[in-house]
């Protein structure tokens, strides 16, 4: 079958095709896009002219609606969705779990349903204010929001911001008497009266409100100080994602048991360093991960909070979606500007480099085995037709043979752990202080992309939010990095132990194991995980730090340490200070074929990316993979293709001269080698493929 | 040459009244006057409007007087302005030293070189510290004012994509309202980074052709993270940052040019800037100013192209190796660093040809 993006524009509207399941158009997906609003049938047609299979974010009847609203919202675009239908496009409607006005809620209910700071106050944002998913009369309202948009014919539902609860702002929500009493009977549950007495100080758990008890504590105004708020966390982790869950299989049971299809599902998960666990926890939930984001990340150095732009050449998304890929291997990722209005740095681009920087959010996600939501629209940001459409056709048409069956060809992990992420709110959000892993990770991952040393993302679940049990493929690599892992179950002690007693190569930065998934002191580690031990190493930097100062001392620390001290053996490299270039090995998962990622990242604020002219990339392939009969080409979604010609030449160590020169086309020597490939000129993305 | 022609300026229109029996040392030029203090680490900056007989101070009546200084993580500042300095002179034209001890605890000091040009004042600011001194968050390379703005009326600056940013402070909004770049908060006129040719802030008075400008040479070296912006704060305060640092160092050099040629526009301060940032450094670079780290830094700049050649000379004849790779990584990190902190970069190329022969 023909992708439809290759359909003449002309026949979509006059060759309806048999609608397709919904889950089966994600399921096939190639090509995402956010669309909001979405209107007219024309955007249908452009969306499926431009190769979009899933619009994460689109129609809205239901964004600052009631129920009955919504559904004649929705209802109002029912030519729309027939369209969708018909053309084999899956448009997700949004809804929000957060967001109530009260205008549209039943009378007398708003302040009932609205969630409270820890003195009982209506937390307002803006001109609105955010239900809470504790209590069950707001779940239903949420519920009865998402049946009147699938009876209004929706496909899909986008749950803007499901968790409802801004845990990052100040005051902190979630003490409603709902909240409140559910707490109660999670320490019930959990506790003995005993142990609650001595342990929390709390003398009668049934009369027990947790408001009173922060309140005769002088917390008030401070939760996070109180001896119960780590409890209070996980409790809220725990019944944020289970009413989430609640809400979705209400919402996939109706759309299945009345109207007899299915709903794709997702979320506005938000990025890994914002709202810590959630994104996590959520991906558990949905039907795929979509991360809504900015283009900031921030990071502690030198003594304050410091702002890093999300651009080349100094940032990256790719350790943002190597993380969700290792949690989620099993769905799709995906990423979408949740920005409105075009930023500052992008408005300031020529419209050619605007293009080819949404060119750039493509190339880091689909070649991190994720896909970046094409920004056809977000209500005051529009992308310009013909680069979506290149970007659309070029990863669309490439995606099944390049993209969907690949992984990273890497021998160093980093490790990515869920029982440290979980307390990552403290260090980020609530007091500043301890360390934070998401960001040591993210710095640490940037660290190893800015020296173009290959690494893969390694999951360690907590048991609670996402399974514990070994990492696929662990043994697969000769060093794992543990970027602050400070707190870290027994289960993840024993997988790592077990690593290193098989001779695997633990390097620890930061703080490592300090602390349970409980966030409790740990006594000692087991035997082989202690710095002295023969097979673990101490990387001495700030990872976090580097995100905001890219100190370069950091940056070579960890070079000379996995190549220079443990003997690494770097896969690709480049010696042209001309350029700098983002290189990444990735590999087909049958094995037969190699794919390096070339994405240029010379870019200057305000001109964009400088092309590169033809430049050398040198490529050690992986011991197992032999050249015999492979050929080797170049692809790019730049404008105007690769340009230039690409040639290769075997190199020999040991001759220290190159063996002969080779052009493009069928390879005849096997073993392991170096070869250096001369690349074709980048404006931003090429992918090198040797099959 | 130019650097020559620049201090040998003569004293009828840069000068000088230093006699040590008086309460400030005066730096003066066409249409303006600074009063270097001698009882307070500060100063005033007054300037002769166009057309009228009497000088007038750009700072607030009764407001904050300008200082150097730093403040410490825990909040506590450290302010020149409250500390009786030593003042040196240097002949009739030679520099004017203000230092300030600020901390004795941990032998913190401030010193400000000022050098007269036509165009203003040079001013190295440069700060020293035992090795056990406290962390600061913010350090106060170039001076805090807190300035008149019924006098100074307009700004302007041009950030970094070289858009002018310019208007009458009026225009600003309600305090907290803010002009330049790196503020504390939104709102105003806002930028994240100055030019780096024409890293320039500028108030100034159209009607009186009056100006008070600061530039910040070696701008992605020296100033990479300053701050830059001109506060209208609640209370009436006008609180001009012309140039701080996060930082967690009580120690280092910075170099500032104070533009002080009178004007009613930005143009002047516009042409001037690009020309003030190539001299500055060859007055360092020559010994004319004494700026011992900006000078280092300097030479390291003009020795490191010479350098990071050779070396990647050397790696291009070696095979694929470790040591190979490892030293390109440094040079590559090198050519990374090169703006912001040529020292560095030029040390992590020497380690990398280390790297080689080692290897």
């Amino acid at each position: 079958m023909l992708p439809a993006v290759l359909l003449p524009f002309a026949t979509l509207g006059a060759q309806p095709a048999e609608a397709k399941p919904n889950l089966d158009i994600l399921r096939d997906a190639r090509v995402f896009a956010i669309c909001q609003p979405g209107n007219t049938p024309d955007d249908v047609r452009a969306l499926r002219e431009i190769g979009v299979d899933v619009v994460v974010r689109g129609v809205h009847g239901a964004w600052h609606q009631s129920p009955d609203g919504a559904r004649a919202g929705q209802q109002s675009k029912l030519p729309l969705m027939d369209l969708s239908h018909e053309l084999g496009l899956c448009f997700a409607t949004m809804v929000t779990s957060a967001a109530i006005y009260p205008e549209d809620v039943p009378p007398g209910k708003y302040e009932a349903w609205v969630t409270r700071d820890s003195q009982n106050r209506m937390l307002p944002v803006g001109n609105w204010h955010q239900g809470c998913l504790n209590n069950p009369e707001y779940r239903g309202y949420v519920k009865t929001m998402a049946r009147a948009v699938i009876d209004g014919g929706a496909d899909g539902i986008h749950y803007d911001e499901s968790y409802a609860k801004y845990y990052w702002m100040a005051p902190l929500p979630g003490f409603c008497d709902h909240c409140c009493a559910q707490f109660r009977d999670y320490l019930r549950g959990k506790y003995d009266a005993q142990t609650v007495r001595v342990r929390f100080g709390i003398e009668d758990l049934e009369g027990f409100r947790y408001r009173d008890y922060l309140a005769a504590k002088g917390l008030a105004d401070k939760p996070w100080e109180s001896p119960l708020h780590d409890e209070w966390w996980l409790f809220q982790l725990e019944a944020t994602l289970r009413y989430e869950r609640e809400i979705v299989e209400d919402s996939k049971a109706y759309a299945r048991d009345k109207h007899g299809r299915d709903l794709v599902t997702n979320a506005n998960q938000y990025d890994i360093t914002t709202l810590c666990a959630v994104l996590a926890g959520e991906s558990a939930v949905y039907d795929h991960v979509n991360v809504g984001t900015g283009f900031g990340i921030e990071a502690r150095a030198d003594g304050a909070l410091r702002h890093r732009t999300l651009l080349p050449p100094d940032a990256s998304f790719v350790p943002m979606y190597r993380m969700a890929r290792a949690a989620t291997p099993d769905k799709k990722i995906c990423m979408f500007l949740d920005i409105q209005q075009a930023p500052d740095f992008f408005a300031a681009l020529p419209a050619e480099q605007q293009d080819r920087l949404m060119e750039w959010l493509c190339a880091e996600a689909y070649t991190s085995g994720c896909y970046h939501a094409l920004h056809y629209r977000f209500s005051q940001w529009e992308g310009a037709r013909e680069a979506l459409k290149r970007c659309g056709q070029f990863f669309g048409d490439t995606h099944d043979r390049y993209f969907a069956k690949a992984r990273v060809e890497a021998r160093i992990g980093v490790l990515f752990a869920n029982a440290s992420y979980v307390w990552d709110m403290y260090p980020t959000r609530w007091t500043l202080q301890g360390p934070a892993h998401c960001r040591e990770y993210y710095g640490l991952c940037q660290a190893l992309l800015d020296s173009n040393l290959q690494f893969g993302t390694v999951l360690l679940g907590d048991g609670r939010f996402l399974p514990e049990e070994k990492p696929a493929g662990l043994n697969n690599f000769d060093i794992l990095i543990a970027p602050s892992t400070y707190a870290l179950t027994d289960a993840n002690l024993s997988v790592l132990a077990g690593y290193a007693m098989a001779g695997g190569v633990l390097v620890r930065s930061g703080p490592f194991g300090t602390l349970d998934e409980a966030r409790q002191p740990r006594g000692t580690l087991p035997m082989g995980l202690a710095v002295g031990d023969p097979r673990v190493y101490a990387l001495r930097a700030d990872y976090e730090a580097y995100i905001a100062t890219k100190d370069p001392e950091t940056r070579i620390a960890l070079a000379q340490l996995l190549v220079g001290q443990l003997g690494h053996e770097p896969t690709t490299a480049s010696r042209d200070l001309a350029v700098n270039l983002q290189l990444h090995l990735r590999r087909a998962t049958d094995r037969s074929a190699l794919f390096l990622d070339i994405i240029n990242r010379d870019y200057q604020p305000g001109r964009g990316f400088r092309a590169t002219g033809q430049t050398a990339v040198d490529l050690t392939l992986p011991s197992d993979f032999g050249l015999r009969g492979k050929t080797v080409r170049a692809l790019s979604p730049d404008p105007d293709g690769p340009q230039g010609e690409l040639t290769w030449t075997p190199l020999s160590i040991a001759r220290r001269t190159p063996l002969r020169e080779g052009m493009a086309g069928p390879m005849s020597i096997g073993g392991r080698h170096t070869i250096r490939i001369i690349l074709p000129k980048t404006d931003v993305y090429t992918l090198v493929v040797i099959e | 040459m130019k650097a020559l022609f620049l201090i040998a300026i003569p004293l009828a229109v840069v000068g000088r009244s230093a006699s040590s029996d008086t309460p400030s040392v005066k730096l003066t030029g066409e249409r303006w006057r600074v009063e270097l203090r001698r009882d307070a680490g500060t100063f005033d900056v007054l300037a002769q409007p166009a057309g009228e007989a009497a000088f007038v101070s750009f700072l607030r009546p009764d407001g904050e007087k300008p200082w150097f200084g730093y403040n410490l993580a825990d909040g506590k500042e450290a302010r020149t302005c409250e500390v009786k300095p030593t003042v040196k002179t240097g002949g009739a034209s030679g520099p004017v030293s203000v230092r300030c001890d600020l901390d004795r605890e941990h032998a913190v000091t401030h010193e400000a070189l000022y050098t007269t040009i036509p165009e203003g004042l040079v001013v190295v600011s440069r700060f020293t510290a035992g090795a056990l001194a406290p962390e600061a968050s913010i350090v106060r390379f170039a001076p805090k004012l807190d300035v008149n703005i019924d006098l100074l009326t307009h700004y302007a600056y041009m950030d970094g994509h070289g858009r002018r940013h310019q208007g009458a402070l009026a225009d600003l909004g309600e305090r907290n309202t803010y002009a330049g770049v790196g503020a504390w908060e939104p709102g105003g006129d806002v930028a994240a980074r100055l030019n780096a040719e024409r890293p320039y802030m500028l108030l100034h008075n159209p009607q009186r052709a009056i100006s008070l400008g600061v530039i910040l040479p070696c701008y992605d070296s020296l100033w990479r993270d300053a701050n830059t912006f001109l506060q209208l704060y609640k209370g009436g305060y006008n609180f001009w940052y012309t140039g701080f640092l996060p930082s967690t160092r009580l120690r280092g050099e910075r170099v500032l040019v104070v533009y002080l040629k009178q004007s009613g526009s930005p143009d002047a301060i516009e042409e001037d800037a690009p020309r003030l940032c190539r001299e500055v450094p060859r007055l360092i670079s020559s010994g004319k100013i004494d700026a011992p780290s900006v000078k280092a830094m300097l030479a390291a700049q003009e020795a490191f192209e010479g350098e990071a050649q050779a070396l990647h000379e050397l790696i291009l004849q070696q095979p694929p190796t470790r040591a190979a790779w490892v030293a390109m990584e440094m040079l590559r990190t090198a050519h990374e660093c090169r703006e912001r902190d040529p020292v560095k970069a030029l040390d992590l190329v020497q380690r990398g040809k280390a790297e080689l022969e080692g290897g």
